[in-house]
C-alpha cells in the first residue's frame, strides 16, 4: 500500500465518490466521515450538490471541520438555519437524494440494528440508538452506510433487532464496499491493500461475489491533495479505532 | 479540573453582611451569582430566599431586606411568583431546579453535546430528583449524567451519544445494561411527531417511513387507515412533558429568548411541553427582542422559568460564544469513571453552575 493514504483516506474518497454532482446531501450527527467525503466531492466531482448539515447549515463553510457534526458552527455560511423539524419534513417528503448513516450492526440482508441485543429491559448491549434512520432508510432515495470498523460481530448473519431497513446503496468499510442485490449484501469492491481472506475471517456471512469483485480504486494524488485541504486536522481519522489504523 | 468562571462586566465592590443596602441604579449581583435581585424604585429586593447573603455591590449602599421580608414586599410589589403571575420570571439556578419533581416527564433543549442546558442537569442531579422519563430525539451529555446519578427512569430517545471525539455515553449504556434505566426504543423523528401532536393539541400524529423497523413493534406505536385515501400510516401518541428546559443565547425575564445556530428541536420542545425553563447565557431588556421580533424562537407565553446562566451550557458548546470544551468533557468521563466521582463532580461544578445571576439593564 502506498504510505500516503490508509483505511480513513480511502473511505472518504470511496465515499465522496458515491456522490453525485446535483444531488441533495444529507450529514447527520455523529458523522466525521460523511461530513468529510460530501465536503471533498464538492470540491472534485459533485459542485452542484447540496451539503445539508444537521448543524442547521445548507453548504456550510466553517473555519475548519470538527469531529462533532451536530455543532452549530455548520451553520457557518450558510444563507439560512435548516433545523431537524425542518430536515424530516423534508425527508418524509421526498426531498432528500442521498443520506449517510451509521449502524452497530448489519446482517446480510441489510437490515441494521443500532438498538442493542438481548432482553430489551436489561439488555446484554446497548447501542446508541439508530438516530432517524428507522424513517430515513425507508424515505431518502438513497442511503449510504458506513463503519469504521469491520468485525464479525458488527457484520452478521442475522441482526437480533431490526432498527432500520430500506434504500441501502452502499456500505463503506475499511475494508471494502457492499452494494444491496435483490435484498442481500453483494461484495462491490475490495480495498487495495485487503486480502480476499482477511475479508471473510471479518465477516460473519458468507459474502457473495467475493472472487468476482474487483479492487476499489485507490485514491488518486488529486484526490488526496484535495482532501488533505478539506480536512487538515484529519477528522477523517477520529472515528477509528486504533487498531484499525494499524492494521492496514 | 479547569472550570471557567464568569466574566464581570463591570468593576463591583464586595460586601459580606447579612443586611446592607444598595443605591438605586447601581449594579447589583450577587457573589458568586446565586441569587436573584429585583429592583424596585429604592429597593432591591432579595428574591430567592434560601442561602446567607453574601454581596457583591457597586458603589454605595441603601437598603437591604432581609428573606422573610422579601415575599411579602414582593407581593405587595406585584412581584412575587406564589400569587398572580409576574412579568419577572427570573429564578436562581437552583429555585428552577426545584420546580422540577419526581416522577415528571421532561424534555430537554440541545442535542447530543450541543448547547445543553448542562448546569441545570447538573443542579438537578444535585438536588437528587428521582424516577424522571427524559423524552428527547437526541440526547448525550444530559442522560449520561442523569443516568450516573439516577435520576431518570426511562427515556425514549433516537439517539444516545456524546459525538466523535467521545462516543457512547457510557454512563447512560451502563445503566440501561443494568436495568437501572429503560429505554423506549424511538427514532427521532417519532419523540418529534409525538412532541407534535402534543404542541398541535391533538391526540396522536402521523410519521412517515417505519417500514421494515422493529421500533413500532416494541414500543406500541399504532397504524391507522388514512380516512381520505385509505392508505395505512403509523401513527405515535402526543407527549406532553411537564418541563422543556432549554439553554438560549438570549433572554428577557419575561421569557422571550434567541437562539443562535439551529434551534435543533428546541422551538418544538417548547411548544409542547406544558411549561418551559430557560437558562440563558446573557438576560437583556425586552426591546432587544421587540426590535427584531422575527428572531425571537421562544415567546414568552410558554415560560415559566429563566435563569441567568453564561456558560449555562458547558461543558457542552453554545454557539457562538463556546464551542465543546473537549478537556472539560474528558475530565468529566474519567471523573464519573472513579468511586464517588459523580458527587465529586457535582461539588466541583457547583460555584460554576451557581454563579450566573445578572440583573436585566
Amino acid at each position: 500500500m502506498s504510505p500516503s493514504y490508509g483505511p480513513p483516506e480511502m473511505m472518504a474518497v470511496a465515499m465522496a465518490r458515491l456522490i453525485r454532482d446535483g444531488e441533495l446531501v444529507f450529514v447527520g450527527v455523529n458523522s466525521p466521515l460523511p461530513l468529510v467525503a460530501a465536503s471533498l466531492a464538492r470540491r472534485l466531482h459533485a459542485p452542484s450538490s447540496t451539503l445539508l448539515s444537521i448543524g442547521g447549515g445548507i453548504n456550510p463553510t466553517p473555519d475548519k471541520l470538527g469531529p462533532a457534526t451536530s455543532n452549530a458552527r455548520l451553520s457557518v455560511g450558510s444563507a439560512s438555519v435548516f433545523d431537524n423539524v425542518d430536515f424530516y419534513g423534508l425527508v418524509a417528503r421526498g426531498g432528500v437524494d442521498t443520506t449517510f448513516l451509521g449502524l452497530a450492526q448489519v446482517d446480510e440482508r441489510a437490515r441494521v440494528n443500532s438498538s442493542f441485543i438481548g432482553e430489551r429491559q436489561r439488555p446484554a448491549v446497548r447501542f446508541p440508538g439508530g438516530g432517524g434512520a428507522a424513517a430515513i432508510l425507508p424515505l431518502s432515495r438513497r442511503v449510504i452506510l458506513w463503519r469504521a470498523s469491520h468485525s464479525p460481530r458488527i457484520f452478521v448473519k442475522e441482526v437480533p433487532f431490526v432498527t432500520s431497513a430500506g434504500n441501502i446503496d452502499r456500505i463503506v468499510t475499511p475494508l471494502c464496499i457492499f452494494r444491496k442485490e435483490k435484498g442481500k449484501l453483494v461484495l462491490d469492491s475490495l480495498h487495495p491493500y485487503v486480502v480476499r481472506e482477511r475479508l471473510v475471517e471479518s465477516t460473519g456471512f458468507a459474502i457473495k461475489n467475493l472472487d468476482a469483485a474487483p479492487l476499489t480504486p485507490p485514491p488518486t494524488e488529486g484526490e488526496l491533495a484535495e482532501l488533505r485541504r478539506v480536512d487538515p486536522d484529519g477528522v477523517r481519522r477520529v472515528e477509528f479505532p486504533a487498531r484499525e489504523l494499524s492494521a492496514a | 479540573m479547569s472550570v471557567p468562571q464568569p466574566q464581570l462586566e463591570f468593576p463591583l465592590e464586595s460586601v459580606s453582611t447579612n443586611r446592607t443596602e444598595v443605591a438605586p441604579g447601581s449594579n447589583v449581583v450577587l457573589k458568586d451569582f446565586q441569587r436573584e435581585l429585583v429592583h424596585r424604585e429604592e429597593l432591591y429586593i432579595w428574591a430567592a430566599t434560601r442561602a446567607p447573603l453574601d454581596l457583591v455591590t457597586a458603589r454605595s449602599r441603601r437598603r437591604w431586606t432581609s428573606p422573610g421580608e422579601s415575599a411579602g414586599l414582593l407581593a405587595s410589589a406585584g412581584l412575587f411568583r406564589g400569587g398572580e403571575r409576574s412579568m419577572n420570571k427570573q429564578l436562581a439556578l437552583e429555585d428552577a431546579a426545584r420546580l422540577i419533581t419526581d416522577g415528571q416527564v421532561i424534555t430537554i433543549g440541545g442535542t447530543l453535546c450541543q448547547r445543553v442546558p448542562a448546569a441545570f442537569v447538573r443542579e438537578m442531579a444535585r438536588q437528587g430528583v428521582r424516577d424522571l422519563e427524559l423524552v428527547k430525539p437526541s440526547p448525550g451529555y444530559d442522560i449520561d449524567l442523569l443516568a450516573a446519578a439516577g435520576c431518570v427512569r426511562r427515556i425514549r430517545s433516537g439517539i444516545v451519544s456524546l459525538e466523535q471525539p467521545f462516543g457512547m455515553a457510557p454512563n447512560f449504556r451502563r445503566a440501561v445494561e443494568e436495568g437501572r434505566l429503560e429505554v423506549i426504543e424511538n427514532a427521532c423523528p417519532t419523540i418529534m411527531a409525538s412532541l407534535q401532536g402534543a404542541s398541535f393539541g391533538v391526540p396522536f400524529q402521523p410519521v412517515a417511513g417505519l417500514e421494515g423497523s422493529d421500533i413500532p413493534k416494541v414500543s406500541g406505536f399504532g397504524k391507522v387507515a388514512d380516512p381520505f385515501t385509505g392508505k395505512e400510516v403509523y401513527v405515535v401518541p402526543a407527549i406532553r412533558p411537564d418541563w422543556a428546559i432549554i439553554h438560549v443565547n438570549e433572554a428577557d425575564v419575561r421569557g422571550n429568548a434567541r437562539i443562535y445556530g439551529s434551534p435543533v428541536w428546541d422551538r418544538l420542545m417548547s411548544r409542547a411541553a406544558k411549561r418551559c425553563i430557560l437558562t440563558a447565557e446573557k438576560i437583556l431588556p425586552t426591546e432587544h427582542f421587540a426590535a427584531q421580533p422575527e428572531l425571537t424562537v421562544i415567546p414568552e407565553v410558554f415560560v415559566e422559568a429563566v435563569v441567568p446562566a453564561r456558560g449555562g451550557a458547558w461543558p457542552t458548546s453554545s454557539y457562538p460564544e463556546y464551542d465543546v470544551d473537549e478537556d472539560a468533557m474528558w475530565s468529566y468521563l474519567e471523573r464519573l469513571s472513579e468511586h464517588d466521582g459523580l458527587a465529586r463532580y457535582l461539588e466541583e461544578s457547583k460555584s460554576h453552575d451557581r454563579s450566573g445571576i445578572e440583573v436585566a439593564a
